[in-house]
């Protein structure tokens, strides 16, 4: 089904294109989803939401860009709206209280490749996560994740400086990512080949 | 410039690593959406269940009211004043008790009652055959004031009221045994023949104690005249008493018969992607078993002759039956379906959360349809007696699903997947069955085997493979007599 017999389909509220669109982009979505949310049940939750949303606000969708990107947009601002329901996220993404987090190290597992990175971002605390998966991943400048999360464009910078440093340390502890000195000397010695 | 460096790699590692990232949601995420995105589809089969009951109750009340319609006189009794000839003594108007129809509001007296007189008669050579619970006099001759009146089976229109007459007839002959079964009922209804100008009552209980030459003596309001809609309106109602209702319920095996010819559709073969090895059954590819259903509905049936009856009504039927099958993680699968105008086959792709083959855990999964069905056909009596007859039945039935799953088998027969629109809302299906009539005091009670067969597919054409559900039975049905 093409995507544009696909839209067609969705608009009409055809079923079976709604599930075609579902299918082609669920899997990604939850994958989205999942790095905001506390666990997988949350993740479908917003998934869920996520497309309710996507299916009642297609005619908005002017075909300017990729229809991926859009819903994409769609879901991860879903993410955001429902951890702000959550009174705890409030306080997560507050900078006082997320200077006094610590890793619980013992969390670290080893996984695949992609599935290692994502998992490590989840370890990560929830503010430090958001604002991560805001700015490195769905490409949001601070200015937007302050607007977005009600906090202090200064706070997502410290946020993310701080969320970087603990998912750099987790990935280096994975052996997913090396130091620069020390990648450099594994290379010059043979060893990462 | 190794820290930027770093920084931009570590970056880009952990993007590119969450772009990459994919989760297959469970089903009930897209079963959620579904249900929000088209509330109404889960109302259908309760509307038309709460339909269906109602329409139960509302002919089965109707049905207890119309019996009780004719509210007869127990001590009064009408026939036709006719003559040798057949012609109406007392002129066009005929003669009608004026308590015989007090709720027919059309009746209206043209004259007020006169004195009810005694009146003697005589009503010789009956012959009658058993309708399994209406008794029809073929021919009677009635012999009035010393006159002997011969009234032909097509001119008779008789009720019998068991209570009627009991108390002014007396005769000493023995009990006619042809008519002794059925008359025993009281306050029923007996027999309507079309076109009799007026309507005749006569005790049950008084016919069940006569020979052939049946006396009768009563009393008739000879003066008392309605008006010529009054018969016809008091016929008209009666008319809807030669119809039976029967109200049934059968639990079922419901199976599936799956063929796959169209499957092997040269395009579709061509692509490569359908297994069209010689030989090939697409029944064996899957590992299925019977599962229970059960049907149940209300059953008009009208008699169109001595043996023959014509049938209608209303159905409500849930078949299904088991896949065995696996789970397993999430991936897709596809299915090649064939465009019904080029007749090129194009794929549909869903998320699978079950296999045909080994898997985490095995999973029974249940195909089902929720049919309504109005079955119109034709009843034939083959043998028995009285009390006990034997009957063949056929039906053709338009269907409409309800609601419907169907795990459909991917192309490459490795997953089951679903599809809502590929199924097929309007079908048809044909019934057989034979079953045994037995009339208990008031009640009607029916038995025996049926079989109920789906003609069209589950699906719709696009589906090369075709899916018919099978249904064997036995039917209880009930109504009263």
């Amino acid at each position: 089904m093409t995507e544009e017999v696909m839209l067609h389909g969705c608009l009409n509220n055809n079923a079976a294109s709604q599930e075609a669109l579902y299918t082609r982009f669920s899997p990604r979505m939850l994958g989205v989803c999942y790095r905001f949310a506390r666990n997988r049940e949350d993740a479908e939750d917003m998934l869920q939401e996520g497309f309710i949303k996507v299916f009642s606000q297609l005619h908005q969708f002017r075909n300017q860009g990729a229809l991926e990107g859009w819903i994409r947009r769609i879901i991860v601002h879903t993410c955001i709206n429902v951890l702000k329901k959550n009174k705890k996220f409030s306080e997560s993404v507050d900078l006082i209280h997320a200077s006094s987090i610590h890793l619980n190290e013992n969390n670290i597992h080893s996984i695949l490749q992609a599935k290692q990175v994502v998992e490590s971002i989840r370890l990560l605390p929830l503010g430090y996560r958001t604002v991560l998966n805001l700015y490195a991943i769905e490409g949001f400048s601070h200015r937007e994740i302050a607007s977005i999360l009600d906090i202090e464009e200064s706070t997502s910078r410290s946020q993310y400086t701080r969320a970087k440093a603990m998912l750099e340390d987790i990935l280096i502890k994975k052996k997913i990512l090396y130091k620069p000195r020390e990648h450099f000397a594994m290379t010059a010695s043979g060893i990462n080949k | 410039m190794d820290r930027k460096f770093y920084t931009d790699e570590f970056e880009d590692l952990i993007k590119e690593s969450a772009d990459d990232f994919k989760m297959y949601p469970s089903k009930k995420v897209w079963q959620g959406l579904y249900n929000d995105l088209h509330p109404g589809r889960r109302w259908p089969s309760l509307v038309v269940t709460f339909a269906f009951i109602f329409g139960l109750l509302t002919i089965s009340h109707l049905n207890t009211h119309q019996l009780r319609q004719p509210n007869i006189d127990p001590a009064i009794m009408a026939y036709p004043q006719t003559n040798s000839s057949g012609a109406n003594s007392s002129g066009a108007n005929p003669i009608l008790t004026s308590s015989s129809f007090k709720q027919n509001e059309t009746v209206s007296m043209q004259q007020p009652p006169k004195t009810i007189s005694p009146v003697k008669s005589s009503i010789q050579n009956l012959s009658f055959y058993d309708f399994e619970d209406d008794v029809q006099i073929t021919a009677l001759t009635q012999i009035a004031n010393g006159n002997s009146y011969k009234t032909p089976v097509n001119t008779a229109n008789i009720v019998i009221n068991a209570s009627s007459l009991k108390s002014i007839y007396s005769n000493g002959n023995q009990p006619d045994l042809k008519l002794s079964q059925s008359l025993r009922s009281p306050e029923y209804l007996i027999n309507y023949i079309d076109n009799l100008p007026n309507i005749l009552f006569i005790n049950a209980g008084l016919l069940s104690k006569t020979s052939a030459n049946l006396e009768v003596v009563t009393t008739v309001e000879t003066q008392q005249t309605v008006d010529v809609a009054a018969p016809k309106a008091a016929i008209k109602k009666l008319k809807t008493s030669k119809v039976r209702w029967m109200y049934s319920i059968s639990p079922t095996v419901s199976y599936r018969k799956y063929t796959s010819a169209e499957a092997l559709n040269a395009n579709i073969v061509l692509s490569g992607l359908m297994n069209a090895l010689p030989g090939y059954d697409v029944n064996r590819k899957f590992s299925q078993h019977a599962s229970s259903g059960l049907e149940t509905g209300v059953t008009m049936k009208y008699p169109l002759n001595k043996h023959l009856k014509f049938t209608s009504g209303f159905q409500l039927n849930y078949s299904s039956y088991i896949i065995q099958a696996n789970t397993i993680h999430p991936m897709m699968a596809t299915l090649l379906l064939q465009n019904q105008t080029t007749g090129m086959p194009y794929a549909y792709s869903s998320i699978s959360y079950y296999g045909n083959g080994p898997g985490v855990a095995p999973v029974n999964l249940r195909n089902y349809a929720v049919n309504v069905s109005v079955p119109v056909g034709l009843e034939y009596q083959v043998g028995g007696d009285e009390r006990v007859k034997f009957y063949v039945a056929a039906t053709v039935q338009p269907v409409l699903a309800l609601a419907s799953r169907s795990y459909l088998l991917s192309t490459d027969n490795k997953n089951y997947l679903t599809n809502p629109d590929m199924a097929r809302h309007i079908n048809m299906a044909t019934n057989f069955g034979a079953f045994m009539s037995v009339n208990s005091k008031k009640i009607n009670w029916q038995l025996g085997p049926q079989v109920n067969y789906q003609l069209l597919s589950s699906y719709t054409d696009v589906y090369p493979v075709k899916e018919h559900y099978a249904n064997y039975g036995i039917k209880l049905a009930f109504g009263r007599r």
